[in-house]
């Protein structure tokens, strides 16, 4: 494993950079700590972002993918992130995408790739539901066969951007007459299929990310299944490995560290900023260090070139340090503002960072719970690397 | 009195109705049901109850303040209680004259005035000074206010503001009892030049961001003796830091048994979460968190009332800061171990997590003390 700078990826980091300031403003207007862009905000970025041959580097060649070294999709990420670019629908091109390609029929994958290209549909994952939330065995979620169709029942809850999305991927159990089966299958749903209802779960920062998705009797195609009846873990086995990498949200800590920094140079505490003082410095510059740790850390799991048990750990490890992070420069900001940080700003009226210092450390605790528990990481970590 | 403030909070102040209180939209219903609370809180005698009886008071001290302020903490009770009894009574009763205390105080614990403290804070905008300044006119024997406070918690609620600023301006002239020279002016919150803009805050709660704007008042708008607001501010701030850490106990008591209690009923795996030694182990940390901050705040009680002064501040800034981080630790955990349900807003459990977060950062913050 080589992370020695390159030339070839400095000359990519300024690609990336003149890229992004040739865009029109209305995509990368940098926004405030806490905003969440538009879909059509989202959209237009997709759009460009796929022009450019830059959206799904990581596919197979043959859906637009690009070979490209660990270093370079970091870059990128690393360099979007700084600029404050929408994000990308990552449900869609890190989760299902990949699934779809190695799982998916052909018609499958010409059905569904394109609009995730295009930017014209928006994915949902839904997964946990108010019984199954780290136990995803406990999925009570039903698709009764019936004919060519499944006929599907239940309730999902904490299913991110579900208003926002066209489509959802969900794990259910398949009902064959009286048979319930033990396995989980793995089945794409129209959003826009009658018998769907969903409904906000507004979440601590007051803020709307998640929500509960009722499905009564939603009749969905057999040919909506993924790979084979039953066999949805082994394809889901996969997705949550990448979805651990892209929620260690490294890329946006290391922006809101800069955030920090200009916050801690401009209060006043006792008579000096914040950045004077050496206890508040100190903490920083062990944040600072965590984050170059995990930067190489990230670097190591997207290169893949350490295979084994014990290299999956560390996609685990990535995830609930990479959240730790993330959730302590959101502390370390509460800090730095005091007593202003306890306004409650609603985020169509948050027009500065400040604003949305609360909102975010808030929402933040979600970091360590949503895409596999810091507990959940821990006891795999033993399991796979500890062996016991 | 611990009996009567949790049976009346357990039966009207219970979470449904504050979530809905919270998220309502009816300005007026919501203000019409807070004047119901307020009063009974003067009928119950809760107004008074650090307060001497000369004024209408029932003679206790902050040890009753703490009582009243860990059960409201319990309870997540969301009327301005802190700012107005805690902190500016307590202001008007060391730092007021006999005339001005029993004009303020008595239909203070009546609950017919609300009163809220507007202390200067040095900003980064203003050189690091204070933010608020009296200028005295001679002629006219008047005084002119002028400055801005961002977040004065029961701005919105109060009809009187006790405005604190340093007198002179120099900041380091120490007054005859080794305080800094302080004045504080009583003004009416609808002056003219008081502007006010106010917000909700984290906590579901509201604050104001002040602006005094050339406000004139005279000299019987002054509180107590020319230059010796010092010592009263002191001794109020203290008891409202201590009936804050009291709050925040309260609050961590009642987040501490809602977390344990969920994880009992909470299957996962087959087995409920309650079983598994390792969330075992972190609601043990989160007991001896609850245990040392109560014991900090005993600390705190023990010296506010017994030593001096210098011991005594310094016990009563430590108790604050130890509570404030603490709290803030054991919200964290218990959303953490809340899981999803933790980041519904839904929720009673990031109620009580946003109150601490808020008790945490006002009336000091949470890094050190430099006292």
């Amino acid at each position: 494993m080589n992370f020695d700078a390159d030339p070839q990826d400095e000359a990519f980091r300024t690609e990336v950079r003149r890229f992004i300031a040739a865009l029109s403003p209305e995509i990368v207007r940098g926004k405030p700590l806490g905003y969440t862009h538009s879909r059509p905000e989202r959209e237009a970025w997709i759009r460009a972002l796929n022009a450019q041959g830059w959206l799904v580097p990581h596919w197979s060649r043959a859906w637009g993918g690009r070979d490209w070294t660990a270093m370079r999709r970091h870059i990128l990420h690393d360099e979007t992130c700084a600029a404050g670019c929408p994000e990308v629908d990552r449900i869609a091109t890190d989760l299902v995408g990949p699934i779809i390609q190695a799982f998916g029929s052909a018609a499958q994958q010409r059905r569904y790739l394109p609009g995730i290209l295009s930017g014209t549909e928006f994915w949902c994952q839904g997964f946990s539901e108010p019984q199954a939330g780290s136990d995803l065995s406990l999925v009570g979620t039903v698709a009764r066969r019936e004919g060519e169709r499944y006929i599907v029942s239940g309730r999902k809850l904490w299913t991110t951007q579900a208003h926002l999305a066209d489509l959802m991927f969900a794990l259910v159990r398949v009902k064959i007459g009286n048979e319930l089966q033990q396995g989980l299958s793995f089945l794409l749903v129209d959003m826009r299929a009658g018998g769907i209802s969903t409904r906000p779960v507004l979440t601590l920062d007051g803020g709307h990310h998640v929500n509960e998705v009722l499905l009564e009797e939603v009749s969905v195609p057999r040919e909506n299944l993924i790979g084979a009846e039953g066999q949805g873990w082994t394809y889901v086995r996969a997705l949550l490995e990448s979805e651990r990498s892209s929620a260690a949200g490294i890329p946006h800590t290391k922006r809101d560290l800069r955030r920090l920094e200009e916050f801690a140079s401009s209060e006043l505490r006792h008579g000096r900023t914040m950045m004077d003082d050496p206890v508040f410095r100190a903490k920083l510059e062990q944040l600072r260090d965590e984050l170059h740790a995990l930067e190489f850390l990230h670097l190591r799991v997207l290169s893949a070139t350490e295979r084994g048990p014990r290299a999956e750990a560390l996609g685990c490890v990535l995830k609930f340090r990479g959240a730790q992070a993330y959730q302590r420069v959101s502390e370390l900001m509460l800090e730095t503002l005091g007593e202003r940080s306890i306004e409650y700003v609603p985020d169509s009226q948050r027009s500065a960072d400040e604003a949305g210092v609360a909102a975010a450390y808030l929402f933040r605790r979600s970091a360590t719970i949503a895409a596999g528990t810091t507990e959940i990481q821990k006891n795999m970590i033993a399991a796979l690397a500890l062996e016991l | 009195m611990r009996a009567a403030v949790h049976r009346y909070c357990a039966d009207q102040c219970g979470f449904e109705a504050r979530r809905d209180r919270t998220a309502s939209r009816d300005g007026d219903a919501v203000a019409a049901q807070s004047r119901l609370h307020w009063q009974a809180f003067a009928n119950m005698g809760w107004l008074g109850a650090a307060l001497p009886p000369d004024v209408g008071g029932s003679g206790g001290s902050v040890l009753e303040s703490a009582i009243l302020f860990e059960e409201l903490g319990r309870a997540i009770v969301r009327e301005p209680l802190l700012p107005c009894i805690a902190l500016a009574a307590q202001v008007i009763d060391k730092g007021g004259t006999a005339e001005q205390r029993e004009k303020l105080l008595q239909p203070l614990v009546r609950g017919e005035l609300l009163v809220a403290l507007m202390h200067a804070e040095a900003r980064a905008a203003n050189g690091g000074r204070d933010s608020i300044t009296a200028e005295r006119c001679d002629a006219t024997a008047t005084y002119t206010l002028t400055g801005h406070k961002s977040v004065v918690p029961g701005g919105a609620d109060v009809s009187l503001l006790l405005v604190s600023v340093p007198w002179p301006e120099t900041p380091d002239l120490d007054g005859a009892n080794g305080e800094a020279r302080r004045n504080i002016f009583i003004v009416d919150a609808q002056a003219d030049g008081v502007i006010r803009r106010d917000f909700p805050t984290l906590d579901g709660m509201r604050a104001s961001e002040i602006v005094l704007r050339n406000v004139r008042v005279d000299e019987s708008s002054l509180l107590g003796e020319w230059g010796q607001a010092g010592e009263a501010l002191r001794y109020a701030t203290e008891h409202a830091m201590l009936a804050s850490c009291a709050e925040m106990v309260g609050a961590m008591d009642g987040l501490l048994w809602l977390t344990r209690d969920y994880l009992r009923q909470r299957r996962q795996y087959g087995v409920a979460l309650s079983s598994l030694q390792a969330l075992q182990h972190q609601l043990a940390d989160l007991f001896a968190e609850l245990e040392l901050s109560r014991s900090m705040l005993y600390r705190g009680l023990s010296a506010f009332v017994g030593e001096e002064k210098a011991t005594r501040s310094a016990a009563v800034a430590a108790a604050k800061t130890y509570i404030g981080r603490s709290g803030r630790r054991l919200g964290e955990a218990a959303i953490q171990l809340h899981g999803g349900m933790g980041m519904a807003d839904e929720y009673k459990a990031g109620h009580y997590f946003k109150r601490l977060l808020t008790l945490a950062v006002l009336l000091g913050g949470l890094e050190p003390h430099q006292q």
